[in-house]
């Protein structure tokens, strides 16, 4: 089982040092050094030059929005999803990790403003005549930090509530405890990132094996939540389908159909400038030696017959367990879609009212 | 600053070089100024802690005065005591205000300073500055590995032959994989552009095959191209088409079965096929130049046959 982070060193924004969450993790910490501090002047790339912020946990002010729809990408079909930023950085240090070129920071920033991520919530959830699908796994893992940080059942009991809306907990690790005894009202999806055996062995950093998050999936299935599985990215190596195979097998051993509340497929596709970073960060790693073209988002993404066949096979092994799960790509082109799953949505719009329907209620 | 100027015997001056930033310039111009002119600038100087004098700033002077057999020479003694860190300032200021730095000569600065204890930020905050650079602390990545590469290579990062883009990925090579490299952009006379681009290339190609650079340039496919009698656009040309085959093996294909095709289409002159680039998008484009409605006629019959005869069918399948 994977270590549960231990902060080196905590920074403080003013704004939010008295704040409910900001208390309750200086709590938990009594002996690390806690130093206050401006979030921009620690955010920027300078401040990582002059001081060593791995470790380093950053409670600070949200200014922006929390919630924001995913910006998806030019010519691809997007399941518009909302992510909800409630904390920036991870600990888990996975190779393909899109975090490293978009945080530029090891800096771990948690914000504590929640008064005001409620409101906001709270907002946008009555004022528009709409469904929304909320993650918090897009700027970090949404389980990973939760034995300290316990933000789960403000989270879990908020959604419990609405109507239009559904959160998704997406994670790469084990810590389900605080959800367990949670009335959740099936309003929140617990979901898991899988791979294939041999790529977190060589790729997924400090994260739980893929047996032990579908151990965990266990535990949250028999406390009644529904489930989602992200196999994104996938990564091509040479025995790919024997390892795919494999895990798909697992947790259909494991899970119910009718509990997954959807599954994705989504291949390694990166900017072509965080080649570079990937390299420097994870010599050892073999994951940009694949096939990697420019796609026309200009994107590195593997070449497309790659992908289909990748794709095309993933979908008839899981339609093999079960037809009433939906399986969608993340970020393909109607193409790519209609070439490995023998069909296409009509629209980024369509693909939601699908995704959105499974979870409606 | 305390300083007296006088003249001392050259042999006074011993071989401590903490000061000195190795020249990539030949010193035939300053042997013959001095010869002409005598020492314009003296040399300037600093008690030794082992005896004697050692040099602050003029070791190319010095280098100069030697080989013209002077035995005296004018000087500078700076007495007043200060740290190395604050003597190396002067010694690039003054530098400075008579020439601009290369990257090997700055990439030797920053060592110097980095073994005087110096902190990369005060490196790039205030001595980049001196040496009339941006206070850039990529900079600093990018040029303190060159000090570490053998001489031929800081000789061509001197000359700015050499992208700073690939200095870091040749300090982590083997030596015997860094002279392969060495003897390949010589051959090629790759410019700075195209030398990140092949020794990309090539490193990848080495791990997908396990093999070593030095290795890889060596096997057969390779040493055919480098041997031949083609010219080095050309051979670099056929050697990147090589790297790429192996690179990305199911695009090549594609791109092979493309290029086939079309060729057997043979489309009359001024009408192109093309794929998508990297076949990543589903769609192709026909282009077509014509000078007269009778051309453009013949055109549209050329591509109404091959319609007919299923070639736009077998190209449509291909993508």
């Amino acid at each position: 089982m994977p270590a549960v982070f231990h902060p080196r060193i905590i920074f403080v924004e003013e704004a939010v040092s008295r704040s409910p969450l900001a208390q309750r993790v200086l709590q938990q910490f009594p002996d690390v050094p806690v130093e206050p501090a401006e979030a921009d002047a620690l955010l920027s790339g300078a401040a990582g030059r002059t001081r060593d912020l791995r470790g380093a946990i950053l409670l600070a002010k949200q200014r922006g929005p929390f919630l924001r729809l995913c910006p998806g990408t030019k010519h691809h079909l997007c399941c518009l999803y909302h992510n909800l930023d409630v904390v920036a950085g991870c600990d888990l240090d996975c190779s393909y990790c899109v975090l490293q070129g978009y945080l530029n920071t090891p800096l771990i920033t948690v914000y504590c403003n929640w008064d005001d991520l409620f409101a906001e919530l709270e907002k946008k959830f009555s004022s528009l005549n709409s469904f929304f699908r909320v993650g918090t796994g897009e700027l970090s893992d949404s389980l990973t930090f939760e034995p300290f940080l316990n933000l789960a059942p403000e989270l879990v009991s908020f959604f419990a509530e609405r109507r239009n809306a559904v959160l998704e907990l997406k994670s790469k690790n084990v810590f389900v405890e605080n959800l367990l005894g949670l009335r959740h009202n099936r309003r929140t999806i617990v979901s898991w990132s899988m791979n294939a055996e041999a790529v977190y062995q060589s790729d997924e950093g400090t994260s739980a094996s893929p047996q032990e998050r579908l151990q965990a999936a266990q535990k949250v299935q028999e406390a009644g939540y529904r489930l989602g599985f992200h196999f994104d990215p996938m990564i091509w190596y040479p025995k790919w389908e024997e390892g795919y195979r494999e895990i798909v097998d697992q947790i259909f051993r494991v899970i119910r159909p009718q509990n997954i509340a959807w599954i994705s497929l989504g291949a390694l596709r990166y900017p072509a400038a965080f080649d570079d970073v990937i390299r420097k960060n994870h010599p050892q790693s073999r994951i940009y030696l694949g096939e990697l073209l420019p796609g026309i988002d200009k994107k590195l993404r593997y070449f497309k017959p790659l992908r289909i066949e990748m794709f095309a096979k993933m979908y008839s092994w899981i339609r093999s367990y079960t037809t009433e799960a939906p399986v969608y790509l993340c970020m393909e082109s109607a193409e790519v879609w209609r070439r490995s799953f023998g069909w296409a949505p009509r629209s980024s719009a369509q693909l939601k009212r699908l995704l959105d329907d499974r979870v409606r209620e | 600053m305390t300083s007296q100027t006088v003249t001392i015997e050259l042999q006074e001056i011993g071989d401590d070089d903490l000061y000195r930033l190795p020249s990539f310039a030949p010193l035939q111009p300053l042997k013959d100024s001095i010869r002409l002119a005598g020492l314009l600038s003296p040399l300037i100087l600093e008690p030794s802690p082992q005896g004697g004098l050692r040099i602050v700033c003029g070791f190319r002077r010095f280098l100069a005065l030697r080989e013209l057999e002077f035995s005296r020479a004018e000087a500078r003694i700076l007495t007043d005591p200060a740290s190395p860190a604050e003597r190396f300032r002067i010694a690039l200021s003054e530098n400075a205000a008579h020439r601009t730095f290369n990257a090997a000569e700055v990439s030797w600065a920053i060592k110097k300073l980095r073994r005087m204890q110096v902190k990369d930020e005060e490196i790039w905050r205030s001595f980049f500055p001196l040496m009339r650079l941006g206070s850039n602390p990529n900079l600093l990545d990018l040029l303190a590995p060159i000090a570490d590469l053998p001489p031929d290579w800081q000789q061509a990062a001197a000359e700015d032959r050499l992208s700073l883009e690939v200095v870091k990925d040749l300090v982590d090579l083997s030596d015997s994989d860094r002279e392969a490299i060495w003897r390949l952009f010589q051959t090629l006379r790759l410019g700075k552009n195209r030398q990140r681009e092949f020794l990309l290339l090539l490193q990848d190609v080495a791990r997908l095959s396990d093999t070593s650079l030095c290795a890889l340039l060596e096997s057969s496919a390779f040493r055919e191209v480098i041997d031949s009698p083609l010219t080095p656009s050309q051979k670099s040309e056929r050697l990147k088409q090589i790297l790429w085959e192996m690179r990305y093996p199911r695009y090549s294909e594609q791109e092979k079965a493309f290029v086939e095709l079309v060729k057997r289409m043979r489309p009359p002159e001024g009408l192109s096929i093309r794929h998508a680039p990297y076949f990543q998008d589903e769609e192709m484009t026909v282009a077509f130049s014509f000078g007269s409605a009778r051309e453009f006629r013949n055109r549209l019959d050329w591509l109404e046959e091959q319609y007919r005869e299923g070639k736009i069918d077998e190209l449509v399948q291909l993508i």
